[in-house]
């Protein structure tokens, strides 16, 4: 099994195996040691008492004590780590392979007084509003085509080990057993494990668009995956949605019995729901509640279109090499080289990469160098050709820029997303940075500026 | 007794008690009074009555997790039939480990109570008792205190009873 888990306190950012991790909880467990969950669960607390007192000037003691053990004290906490919606990109694919997709990021806590198996649900909220959010808007027109849960175990080869980005064939995806359950795994104490959810998205959904998910952490009893959800504990305290019926274990000083201490979400956190493990992959549109066994948090997604961007250089002249292109700006006839005096053609293309959306008042602008200056300012005595295009990779397209009616070294030239057909020139260099209004980028469209230097 | 000041107090309950620990036991036996003693731990828990007060009663301690509060009750009873010395009666009590005193919950009625913050090496007052932190000396807090310790100040006759307690906070 891989290193899920953590240990806030001793792991961090370490790799361990579970079984190390297991090791490690009950060596604490043996010395009888506090976490920030409190004393360890069957640790002995005994009260010794000695009583001395004298009988005619004789002195006597008596002495007694008297001995209980502490009880499985459980606390899950679920915690989303976003702090506003998450946005994502129509069309976007959970299955696509190698794709790395922004997720809802939560993090599950085992705050309990001793390790636990936990289950997981996920409730989907449609575009219900996220506590601490800003205000959504319309929710999504349709129901994502596929959700996926999974463990951020990065598995990218670098740091950190959680990235916080679903990709596929790297993050470890669970499976939702019967009624929407998933077997998260046995979190020590103190442990914790990174959550993401990733969902795919309609190619048709509209921009600023909204869905919201609470991801709910329950205990589950002891045993290997997939997990049974607890129904109850060992003080009449039921799960919701288990129909169990309330029982209090008659019990002693020294036996051990379970009890869930979770406190509850606020009131006013409707999003904060309780999750049904046992007869509905639902929520119960009641908001979590106290000693449950659960544990919840929101978070959403909202729809944005994305933009691509790539920067492209040739090297068009050098002082000694001469011109790069022919005179038909087709045929390559050398080798400049980017030395001082060479002049540099630069290509910022920009694609929209959605397949429905536009981008609107698209701006673009580039610092330069500070080794070079703007425009062919080195006055060569031999003209510098330009080529017709230029082909290079941007997002997910490779176009053929068409760069046949730029012919001035001194100006920004540009092709905005909207007038595709002419090119603009801007009047005169901008001495430390170029750029330019790209106007409306309709989906799937591209804009470039082009820009020469002369290498100082 | 002769009357001590706190500090000669604190040093004489502590080396008397690891003297009589040591030969107390045979002396015993062959008095003529006994006294039993009785050590109980309840939870103290906090409920809502009806009229929506927070209210506090004490309940088995059968379910005891970390953050409970418990209370303990040292009862004793005079089982012989002489009088026990009055100021003779000193019941000597650690804090139990994993746990922490609670301020202000010492109780004994007709008891002095000191504390220590030594293991039972010393005992005062709570305000004079001192620890050492970052390298300087300041007053213990409450949950510094090692053991607690009663001195019941008259006699007990017999039949008679007594009873002290304390909460502590389970860590």
């Amino acid at each position: 099994m891989q290193s899920y888990f953590k240990l806030s306190r001793n792991l961090s950012n370490k790799k361990a195996t579970l079984p190390a991790l297991v090791c490690l909880a009950l060596g604490t467990l043996l010395a009888g040691s506090v976490h920030a969950a409190g004393t360890d669960v069957s640790t002995p607390v005994q009260n010794s008492v000695t009583l001395s007192y004298q009988v005619n000037s004789v002195n006597q003691t008596a002495s007694t004590s008297v001995t209980f053990n502490v009880d499985r004290k459980l606390v899950l906490d679920v915690t989303t780590t976003d702090t506003d919606w998450v946005p994502v990109v129509p069309s976007q694919d959970v299955t696509t392979a190698g794709a790395a997709l922004p997720a809802l990021n939560f993090t599950v806590t085992n705050s309990s007084n001793d390790a636990t198996n936990v289950v997981l649900g996920l409730i989907d909220q449609d575009g219900n509003a996220v506590t601490g959010f800003s205000a959504p808007g319309s929710a999504f027109a349709s129901t994502p085509g596929a959700v996926v849960v999974a463990i951020d175990d990065g598995g990218n080869t670098g740091s950190p080990v959680s990235d916080g980005v679903y990709t596929q064939g790297v993050d470890t995806v669970l499976t939702a057993g019967p009624n929407g359950v998933y077997s998260l795994g046995n979190l020590p104490i103190d442990g914790t494990a990174n959550v993401l959810v990733a969902i795919s998205v309609d190619g048709a959904e509209a921009n600023d668009v909204y869905r919201s998910y609470t991801l709910v952490a329950g205990v589950a009893d002891a045993g290997g995956a997939p997990f049974t959800p607890s129904s109850l504990d060992d003080s009449g305290n039921i799960a919701p949605g288990s129909g169990a019926t309330p029982t209090e274990v008659a019990n002693g000083l020294t036996t051990v019995e379970t009890v869930w201490a979770d406190a509850g979400a606020p009131a006013a956190n409707a999003d904060d729901e309780q999750f049904d493990f046992f007869s509905a992959a639902s929520g119960l549109g009641v908001v979590d509640g106290a000693a449950d066994g659960q544990s919840s948090d929101a978070s959403g997604f909202t729809t944005r279109v994305a933009l691509s961007l790539a920067k492209n250089a040739v090297v068009l002249y050098d002082p000694i090499t001469g011109n790069r292109f022919n005179t038909d700006r087709v045929t390559v006839d050398a080798e400049p080289k980017a030395i001082p005096g060479a002049v540099i053609m630069y290509v910022i293309g920009v694609a929209n990469e959605s397949a429905t959306l536009a981008a609107n008042a698209v701006t673009l602008n580039d610092v330069l160098p500070t080794e070079v200056t703007a425009g062919d300012q080195a006055n060569p005595a031999t003209a510098i050709v330009i080529p017709n295009g230029v082909t290079f990779a941007v997002g997910g397209q490779t176009p053929n820029f068409n760069l046949s009616s730029v012919t001035d070294l001194d100006v920004v030239s540009h092709l905005e997303c909207s007038t595709p057909t002419t090119v603009p020139a801007y009047t005169g260099a901008p001495i430390t940075g170029v750029g330019g209004d790209l106007g409306d980028c309709a989906a799937g469209a591209l804009a470039y500026i082009v820009y020469f230097v002369t290498l100082d | 007794m002769t009357h001590l000041n706190k500090d000669t107090r604190a040093r004489w309950h502590g080396a008397v008690n690891f003297v009589l620990g040591i030969f107390l036991t045979a002396a015993a036996t062959s008095a003529a009074a006994q006294v039993e003693v009785a050590n109980s731990v309840a939870k103290v828990e906090t409920y809502v009555d009806q009229q929506g007060v927070a209210q506090r009663r004490l309940v088995d301690a059968d379910s005891v997790v970390p953050g409970d509060e418990l209370r303990y009750t040292i009862s004793f009873t005079n089982a012989g039939e002489g009088q026990v010395d009055a100021g003779s009666i000193v019941i000597t009590n650690p804090v139990p480990d994993s746990t922490e005193y609670i301020d202000g919950t010492a109780f004994g009625s007709g008891t002095e109570i000191l504390f220590s913050a030594d293991q039972g090496v010393t005992f005062d007052l709570g305000e004079n008792l001192k620890v050492v932190k970052q390298g300087a000396e300041a007053v213990a807090s409450a949950r510094e205190y090692t053991t607690i310790q009663w001195q019941f100040l008259s006699a007990l006759e017999p039949g008679e009873t007594g009873q002290v307690s304390f909460n502590v906070k389970l860590k």
